[in-house]
């Protein structure tokens, strides 16, 4: 009953346009409504919005943000972009196997889909329409790719997710995210390449020399410093994930204002004030993401789920799969910050449940579902109808989301093949963390 | 209306300075405590004489100061037009359809900022009279749960203005813009 009338009122609201923080907030409110009075329940929200920002761990949200558009502002999208085209343009499909490559590296730099999406394709998208890729393959391709910047770390919903699931650490979470993302980047190159061959859309690069492809790399050095200082220092234990992150704002600055200089104090403030409202809009996610969570365990919601699948108990493998349907069809509608938020408590327990039937201990779950999760909801970013990514690609491109759906069909299905790799070699997370001895 | 108007424009830039120094200083109390937390691991292992902590209260200024950004940055996001929504089924509509439906998206906003505001309100009053106080600083808690009534009443004026805006050729123009603009906006994901 209470889900029905959330998922409800959570319907209607989006569907009209509502911002999805605000549709999350107000169908948490109307569900709590059920067992509450309006003023307790009004309490409520305020206090999980205001508490679920007090916490110390999520300040590395911010500062990642604002690392990333310091980057991405200062002139390093251009850099990966040279260093991309040098490295692998001479491959079959030239231009579109630079595009997934400059996505690969920006997405870890930065730890943020969208970011990726508008900073790549804001160079690659034009530049393959220039040589006669369809504008729809561009967009699909790049809004695709870019979203291994959340699989990638630093990323801050790894970040989220260490928090909501207790006991992980967020070092041992960012190595494990490597292997899926590095997979998914592997199978993009793959279908990409195929797909310009089979379209004869573009031309194949020279390749540039040595010379010439080691001086774009030089190019990039300083960003994959900044990304070794930061694995580095959390993996060691050196620092926690918050540090790192405020010391990569630091590199951040001193490299964009000191070194490449294409931009100056000037446009700081400005970069700031939008580091602030994005982090807003983040954290009015996670506040009444946290609330609805909260209506969701006070309605018993974990225990039924897993009361549900639990007829499927006696196939761990099918319970796995329904959860990874489940999430994508979910996905589809709703952000991965939330989604993390919300799945977590329900379908985690479950999985550390049945962790021995995978060979897994309950701990090394964590690490596994956490990925598996965000994999899945990141993969909901360019499900059609309403990713998030594909309005951004569709954007930047000038072209219609219909336009996207043909090419995205193998591409789409790709990051499924690849989704599901991950979800059933838990080896394929778990290798990383291990070799570090971190588990 | 155009005194809300005017209002809302004056109490936006001030938020933006705000929340520009609330983000230095946050930033410089991070770094802050990394630097202490550095000079005392140094400072055990060359075993200096002189006793250095790594100081406790930065974490939870830091903290802090995120709660208020986080809530007062959300107010500012929504004014900026910068939350998601999907707009599939708001394309379909004519004229009059879209005009109707952002009036009630904007109320639906000062709903939820209705919310926070009493909600908030209410938290304050109760932590103030339980007189808690944060574990380190001692700062009362009903300071860090002020940012939610503000937050809210934020919103509300800020959405106000919407509401009579929603006919406006300007505004509908804005509002199918921004699938547009979110290639520049939304960083989140």
């Amino acid at each position: 009953m209470t889900l029905a009338l959330l998922a409800g009122v959570f319907t209607l609201l989006l569907l009209l346009r509502i911002p999805v923080a605000i549709a999350i907030g107000l169908s948490a409110f109307a569900t709590m409504l059920v067992d509450l009075p309006a003023l307790a329940a009004a309490t409520t929200l305020a206090q999980r919005s205001v508490t679920s920002a007090f916490t110390f761990t999520l300040l590395a949200i911010p500062l990642f943000i604002l690392s990333g558009k310091l980057l991405a502002a200062g002139g390093v999208a251009q850099r990966l972009v040279r260093f991309a085209r040098a490295a692998v343009g001479w491959m079959p499909g030239g231009l579109a196997v630079t595009n997934v490559f400059a996505n690969l590296l920006f997405g870890s730099i930065t730890g943020s889909a969208a970011a990726t999406t508008s900073g790549i394709g804001g160079f690659m998208i034009p530049a393959m329409k220039a040589e006669g890729y369809p504008r729809g393959f561009a967009a699909a391709l790049t809004a695709t790719a870019a979203t291994t910047g959340l699989l990638l770390p630093p990323s801050n919903v790894l970040i989220v997710y260490a928090m909501v699931a207790g006991g992980v650490s967020v070092g041992a979470l960012f190595l494990a995210g490597y292997l899926p993302g590095l997979l998914l980047c592997s199978l993009l190159v793959i279908v990409a390449a195929w797909m310009s061959k089979a379209g004869g859309y573009g031309k194949r690069d020279q390749f540039p020399g040595w010379r010439a492809l080691l001086q774009s790399a030089l190019g990039i050095l300083p960003s994959f410093i900044l990304l070794l200082i930061v694995m580095g220092g959390i993996v060691s234990g050196l620092f926690t994930a918050t540090e790192a992150s405020a010391i990569a704002v630091l590199y951040a600055l001193i490299l964009v204002l000191g070194v490449y200089r294409e931009i100056g104090f000037r446009q700081l403030p400005q970069l700031l004030l939008e580091t602030a409202s994005t982090t807003g809009m983040v954290f009015m996610l996670i506040g009444t993401s946290v609330a609805l969570a909260w209506v969701f365990a006070y309605a018993n919601v974990p225990e039924l789920i897993a009361q549900w699948v639990g007829v499927l108990k006696e196939h761990p493998w099918a319970v796995l799969l329904a959860i990874n349907v489940i999430l994508l069809l979910v996905g589809t509608f709703l952000d991965v910050t939330p989604g993390v938020l919300i799945f977590t408590p329900i379908f985690l327990p479950l999985m550390v449940g049945l962790a021995p039937e995978f060979g897994l201990t309950g701990d090394e779950m964590r690490y596994h579902f956490g990925i598996v999760l965000v994999f899945n909801l990141c993969l909901g970013l360019v499900s059609p109808p309403a990713g998030t990514t594909l309005f951004i690609g569709a954007s930047i491109a000038k072209c219609s989301l219909s336009e996207l759906n043909r090419p995205l069909i193998p591409i789409f299905a790709t990051g499924v093949i690849a989704l599901l790799i991950v979800s059933y070699t838990p080896s394929l997370t778990l290798w990383l963390p291990r070799f570090w001895g971190l588990l | 209306m155009s005194v809300l108007q005017s209002i809302n424009a004056i109490m936006e830039r001030w938020l933006g300075r705000f929340l520009i120094s609330l983000t230095v200083v946050m930033i410089a109390t991070v770094l802050w405590q990394v630097l202490t937390r550095l000079l005392a691991r140094i400072a055990v292992h060359h075993q200096w004489a002189l006793q250095l902590a790594p100081s406790k209260w930065t974490e939870e200024l830091a903290s802090f100061l995120l709660a208020w950004i986080a809530l007062l940055g959300g107010s500012l996001a929504l004014r900026r037009g910068e939350h998601m929504g999907y707009d599939s089924l708001y394309l379909d509509f004519g004229f009059q359809g879209r005009a109707r439906c952002l009036r009630f998206v904007q109320l639906c906003v000062i709903l939820f900022g209705g919310l926070l505001l009493i909600g908030g309100a209410m938290l304050v009053s109760m932590t103030l009279e339980l007189e808690q106080t944060t574990p380190a600083l001692r700062w009362p808690m009903g300071l860090v749960y002020l940012a939610a009534p503000l937050s809210g009443l934020l919103i509300i004026c800020f959405a106000c203005e919407r509401v009579y805006l929603a006919e406006s050729e300007e505004e509908l123009l804005m509002q199918s813009a921004t699938s547009a603009d979110r290639a520049n906006t939304g960083v989140h994901t």
